[in-house]
């Protein structure tokens, strides 16, 4: 679950400003929405390294799909410390 | 008599070939519908009358030279509001490009403007696209023009909202997840989104751009094979556009069609749904067609990819809007972030701000296996058994939404409104036509809509099956 200061991290890291009324909202929608895709969890785990999925995405090389989260890049789109640590 | 504007788009082809009227009268006429009649429906952001007289002046001094363009010279259309139109606002319904002039034509729009169609304005939608009611709009919510307490359908509410109140004969949307569709299904008009590629994206401000298709609204199936034989094909600017191949509308004897367990028996579907489903499977029946009822991999997993991957993308796609290049500048800023975060904090309403925030989360490092690779995984999964029951099938029926237009204000939650999707996500995960016909009634009087989906590039297939359900319908 997320809480109203990882929401506030989202926001610096997306270069979204938002009010306090707007956290708490984003906060419970945000936690809704995680909610919602906890079905995803019923599919086996993906290993980029050794199971290479293809998605329609990546079978379009021009189409500019996700930033960094091609499985093939290597690029580490963590977010800085304080989100890993909660 | 009917009213000009009664007259369906091939009537009014017709009726422009034999000299019946004149394009100034036809446009005149559509002028005259939007004035006495938007005001309650909202379908328009921006008419372009001046700009409209001209073309349509153009067009009947080509046909007097006997230099028609196409056949679609002449005929008024409009376009949703996140389609390019050089000189034009273009806004998305967003406060972000509140004031941004277009500098360039979408291709869909160039095609329609080197046709001779006479473009009249923009058209009101969700805020970037993101919504299924057509209320998160900065230029306030469309009207559902049959039962005005309800809800157009988003997020193309303008362009299906228009075309059901005969303020143009044809429309163009965008659909990432339905959003051609369903406010097609709830306005009762027909809406068409084709395979992912066979019409060009350039100049469509995108969403999720691996879902997004410019699609297309119409009265009828034959008019929207007009409207898309128009704009379909190869473009040099839009890398995914495929070699759309010639078909013809041949259907196949018996037509074999089947029929999506979990979308009929789902427990949000409501019974008036289920009747109507019941209805179209009984006329294709009646003309031979072979029904079988199979299964698509869960609803939920399919909705659940759909939200985690379109929100990934918009999450990369929205962040050039930052207020530099540009759209609205925050004038509260005394650092670069802030200026960045601003802009986007001031211009983003929340239903944008939700998606890429919940894009953003799905990207961090430890929801990334979690969420954003298996849904990846579960579009590749839905996009191979889509490809295995088209192996067996030509068709695949189903309701378009679970229930008919519910009335505004009512879906608040998220999952309320992704909910609504349900049944429109697969064709956007997997590439895959798809086309709402009215058929059948809600308990409110207005139209439900039937989904057919095709293989890809079987538009022609699609449109020609959408006929057997007009005609039934009629019954």
């Amino acid at each position: 679950m997320l809480s109203n200061q990882e929401i506030k991290e989202l926001g610096r890291v997306a270069r979204v400003s938002f009010d306090q009324s707007e956290t708490e909202i984003l906060c419970r929608d945000l936690n809704a929405l995680l909610e919602m895709s906890a079905v995803l969890e019923l599919l086996p785990q993906v290993d980029g390294s050794s199971e290479r999925v293809a998605t329609l995405a990546e079978l379009r090389e021009d189409v500019v799909v996700v930033a960094g989260a091609r499985m093939d890049t290597g690029k580490d789109f963590s977010v800085p410390p304080v989100m890993e640590k909660t | 008599m009917k009213k000009l504007i009664e007259y369906t788009l091939q009537e009014h082809i017709n009726a422009l070939q034999a000299g019946e009227y004149s394009s100034v009268d036809l446009t005149n006429a559509y002028l005259e519908r939007i004035a006495e009649n938007d005001a309650s429906v909202n379908a328009f952001v921006w008419i372009d009358a001046k700009g409209a007289l001209e073309a349509a002046w153009a067009s009947d001094e080509r046909r007097r030279r006997g230099a028609a363009l196409s056949q679609l010279d002449g005929i008024p259309y409009a376009v949703k509001d996140n389609l390019c139109v050089k000189g034009m606002r273009t806004t998305c319904a967003s406060r972000i490009l509140e004031n941004y002039i277009a500098p360039y034509d979408a291709t869909a729009v160039s095609r329609l403007r080197e046709s001779g169609a006479v473009l009249l304005g923009k058209l009101n939608m969700d805020e970037f696209a993101m919504g299924s009611t057509g209320e998160l709009s900065i230029f306030g919510a469309t009207a559902n023009p049959l039962h005005p307490a309800l809800v157009s359908g988003g997020s193309s509410s303008g362009s299906a909202a228009a075309v059901a109140a005969l303020e143009v004969p044809f429309a163009l949307g965008s659909d990432t997840g339905g959003s051609v569709r369903q406010p097609a299904a709830f306005c009762g008009v027909v809406g068409l989104k084709p395979t992912y590629g066979a019409i060009s994206r350039y100049g469509l401000i995108g969403f999720a751009p691996s879902f997004d298709c410019v699609g297309l609204l119409t009265r009828n199936a034959a008019d929207a094979e007009t409207v898309f034989s128009a704009l379909v094909g190869k473009d040099p600017h839009d890398a995914t556009t495929l070699d759309y191949p010639q078909q013809t509308p041949l259907l196949r004897h018996p037509l074999r069609i089947a029929v999506v367990k979990e979308l009929l028996e789902g427990e949000g579907v409501s019974e008036e749904v289920r009747v109507s489903v019941q209805r179209a499977i009984h006329a294709f029946s009646k003309q031979g067609a072979e029904i079988q009822t199979i299964s698509l991999p869960s609803p939920q997993i399919a909705l659940a990819a759909y939200c985690v991957l379109s929100a990934v993308e918009a999450s990369s796609n929205l962040a050039r809007f930052d207020g530099i290049r540009y759209g609205r500048r925050s004038k509260n800023a005394d650092t670069l972030f802030d200026l960045y975060a601003n802009s986007r904090g001031e211009g983003f309403g929340m239903e944008v701000k939700r998606r890429i925030l919940f894009g953003t989360c799905m990207l961090t490092e430890e929801r990334r296996k979690i969420y954003l690779e298996r849904a990846a995984y579960a579009r590749n999964q839905i996009r191979e058994r889509m490809e295995e029951i088209f192996s067996s099938f030509d068709l695949i029926l189903n309701p378009t939404s679970p229930t008919g237009a519910f009335p505004r204000g009512s879906k608040q939650t998220p999952a309320e409104r992704r909910e609504a999707d349900l049944c429109a996500v697969y064709a956007n995960l997997a590439g895959n036509p798809a086309l709402s016909v009215p058929f059948g009634t809600s308990a409110y009087g207005t139209p439900l809509g039937i989904q057919l989906t095709a293989a890809p590039c079987r538009e022609a297939l699609l449109l020609a099956a959408a006929r057997i359900l007009e005609e039934a319908s009629h019954e």
